[in-house]
């Protein structure tokens, strides 16, 4: 079972409830306003803060131009 | 009347195994269901916490129905946490919550959150522990501390509606199913006579009730104004005919 993509209509970032931007190369859904990872892990997404990876500001700067 | 909001974290069922008759009584469920799912419409329907996601609705119209738990289950699409859920404003078309405010810290938040993501004309299924009840009663009752029925919050139907109608809802059907006190694990026999004839007479002490509520928002339409504010000055020449001009 591939990721299910109309999830992706969704789901918003638990913490500012914004919208995500899926990073399919490291299956990773990211939240750039809060500059948090949340995993997606056996095509389930865990959207929990306390899972997410905390991102740098150069990664999220690499992201905005895509 | 105790407050909504606990100090502590209620143990949390992982399925329905692990609540008393959790096979029969979800059974029950969804056989009550079925006939008022056909009039949920929408893209997205989100089945809230374990005991949700496991709740198959085949007879409902909406395709993309995703089940969200804490943890990781069978059923489960997403992994959140139900009191911050990860979803937009205004993004689900119906909303089950199976014994989620029961076993809850937070029932206040999680309703909250509920009101957030659903559409205008979404449909809310609040399903949860009857205080007046046999099960309700037999909560306080000392033997069997190990069933997962002492750790049910038992919210009654009317504080359920009440929390309900400040959000804006309005409640669209009332069920009460499974008159059984629950706490001795009998097995549950939804066709015995005494069932059926409580099920018909005595539905408002049925120890599980489902609530399904509407959310109900009044749109804002602009009006016409009935006046027009006139200026006080016309520019000279703007507003001159023409017709004078032309003739010569």
């Amino acid at each position: 079972m591939a990721f299910d993509k109309k999830l992706l209509d969704i789901l918003a970032c638990p913490v500012c409830k914004g919208a995500l931007y899926y990073n399919a190369q490291a299956s990773e859904l990211v939240c750039r306003f809060d500059r948090l990872a949340y995993p997606v892990r056996d095509n389930i997404p865990v959207m929990l803060e306390n899972e997410a990876r905390q991102m740098s500001s150069e990664e999220v700067e690499k992201l905005k131009g895509k | 009347m105790k407050p909504a909001l606990l100090s502590r974290q209620p143990r949390y069922p992982a399925n329905w195994e692990a609540i008393p008759c959790g096979q029969a009584t979800r059974q029950l469920i969804e056989q009550t269901l079925a006939p008022g799912s056909r009039h949920w419409f929408g893209y997205h329907l989100v089945k809230l916490g374990a005991l949700s996601a496991a709740l198959q609705l085949p007879d409902c119209p909406i395709q993309h129905q995703v089940g969200i738990t804490l943890k990781q289950a069978q059923d489960s699409l997403v992994m959140a946490n139900s009191r911050s859920l990860p979803l937009l404003k205004r993004s689900i078309d119906a909303l089950i919550l199976s014994f989620e405010l029961d076993f809850a810290q937070d029932p206040h938040q999680i309703l909250r959150e509920a009101n957030r993501v659903m559409m205008p004309d979404g449909h809310l299924v609040i399903i949860g522990y009857n205080p007046f009840s046999l099960a309700g009663l037999a909560k306080y009752l000392p033997w069997r501390r190990d069933s997962l029925l002492h750790d049910a919050r038992c919210f009654s139907t009317v504080r359920i509606k009440d929390w309900l109608h400040l959000l804006g809802f309005e409640i669209i059907e009332e069920h009460g199913l499974v008159h059984s006190e629950l706490l001795f694990e009998r097995s549950l026999h939804p066709q015995s006579k005494w069932q059926r004839w409580a099920s018909r007479y005595c539905q408002w002490m049925g120890s599980v009730y489902i609530v399904v509520a509407k959310k109900r928002e009044i749109p804002l339409s602009p009006l016409k104004m009935k006046w027009k504010p006139k200026a006080a000055f016309n520019p000279a020449g703007a507003g001159l005919p023409t017709s004078r001009v032309s003739s010569r």
